[in-house]
């Protein structure tokens, strides 16, 4: 196993640990807000380590792009959606006006 | 057996468990919004048991078309039709289309329990021993659209009347979407649209040589329209102006595989045998069209109806 495997596993375990703590959030929190910023910070964290890893053992360049591009599209999305539904919540589900 | 043998097999199993674990929360959950959330989630572990049995491209259109895109027309329809109540239709026109179905249903039984016994073929074998005629280098693309073309010709008008269906059955409400109009949703939309046009490019490109093709980037076409459909655009994409376009995109894909059908078969040559050596560029005039019918398609199928004429100043 050469040293960038190694980096990779751990990367990729450290990620997996991530979601799972992600996931424990979503179950035990107890309203929307504590959920969200266990599932939007927890997941991109996650989701970076599992793609730092995913890089070491990319086999090309182009295969690195799509690594990365797939990483900063659900970080935009996560982000954004993550501060829809909040605020959403936040303003109640009838105002739905602005 | 290998450690990464029962590392795979672990995986199977986690997979096949949890797919059958979600269609039954699924199918016995009280709440619509329960139940399409839990139809999305079964579509993704469906998508990833169709990887594991090495048929990427059904991964790919199950995990766009099934479990995404379904998932969003689910989701829209329940924000269009939720609280509101519809009469029921009278006993004797319920008797009268039911009637119809059966008896369609037993005469396509018939047809079918009747058909005279063939000899088997391999016909996995003989499209890989053609597969240098077709055109295309991936094996699913050169069957969809050359050795099987007919068969995806006569998917066209179901998925065009399946639009038209639905835009017959009244005008579009502007369902109260929370992030219609909102900056932010906007600026999401200025990243993602374009990326997601890209993207349906690449994998229609894709799909000669690698799993992609017509329908995965239809998908993902309908992915962008339908987010500029949620942050309000439609006021301007199904404008008065833009109607004909629509229509136009709409029935565009049937009309161009239709027209290279009839073309061909007024020669020499059957309907859709392309002449030798040109069947990469015929392939790709279809694909193509077919591409963008698909993508406005699904949206005009997201919109519910049909887009109203002078809303434009609204």
């Amino acid at each position: 196993m050469s040293a960038a495997e190694i980096l990779a596993s751990l990367l990729l375990i450290a990620g997996t640990l991530c979601f799972l703590a992600g996931t424990a959030g979503l179950l035990r929190f107890p309203d929307i807000f504590t959920r969200l910023h266990a599932l939007t910070k927890v997941d991109n964290l996650g989701l970076g380590l599992m793609a730092l890893g995913a890089l070491l053992l990319a086999s090309s360049m182009d295969v690195a792009i799509k690594i990365v591009l797939v990483w900063v599209l659900a970080m935009v999305a996560s982000a954004t959606t993550g501060h829809l539904i909040a605020r959403h919540a936040f303003r109640g589900s009838d105002n739905t006006d602005d | 057996m290998t450690i990464e043998g029962a590392a795979y097999l672990a995986f199977d199993l986690v997979a096949g468990v949890l797919a059958l674990a979600l269609a039954w929360l699924c199918l016995t959950a009280r709440e619509g919004s329960r139940m399409i959330t839990l139809f999305i989630s079964f579509g993704v572990f469906v998508s990833l048991i169709w990887v594991r049995l090495r048929a990427p491209d059904i991964a790919l259109a199950e995990a766009a078309l099934g479990g995404a895109l379904t998932g969003a027309l689910l989701l829209r329809s329940r924000a269009l039709f939720e609280g509101r109540r519809f009469a029921r239709p009278a006993t004797i026109v319920r008797l009268v289309a039911g009637s119809v179905a059966s008896l369609f249903a037993i005469g396509m039984s018939w047809v079918w329990v009747t058909l005279p016994p063939t000899a088997p073929v391999n016909l996995g074998a003989l499209a890989a021993d053609n597969i240098e005629a077709s055109g295309v280098s991936h094996p699913v693309t050169a069957v969809l659209l050359n050795f099987r073309a007919f068969d995806t010709m006569m998917e066209m008008p179901v998925v065009l009347l399946a639009a038209i269906g639905c835009w017959m059955l009244g005008e579009a409400r502007p369902a109260s979407s929370p992030v219609r109009d909102n900056p932010l949703f906007q600026s999401l939309a200025r990243i993602v649209v374009p990326v997601l046009c890209v993207l349906s490019g690449y994998l229609l490109w894709l799909g000669s040589s690698a799993p992609g093709g017509a329908f995965q980037g239809g998908a993902v076409l309908a992915g962008a329209f339908i987010l500029l459909l949620m942050a309000g655009i439609e006021r301007k994409l199904f404008s008065s102006g833009a109607q004909t376009w629509v229509r136009a995109g709409l029935a565009a894909g049937l009309a161009v595989f239709v027209a290279v059908a009839w073309g061909l078969g007024f020669g020499e040559r059957a309907m859709l045998e392309y002449p030798p050596g040109d069947a990469k560029a015929f392939i790709l005039l279809i694909e193509v069209t077919l591409t963008i019918s698909i993508g406005l398609t699904l949206a005009a199928l997201f919109l519910g109806g049909r887009p109203r004429y002078g809303n434009d100043t609204k």
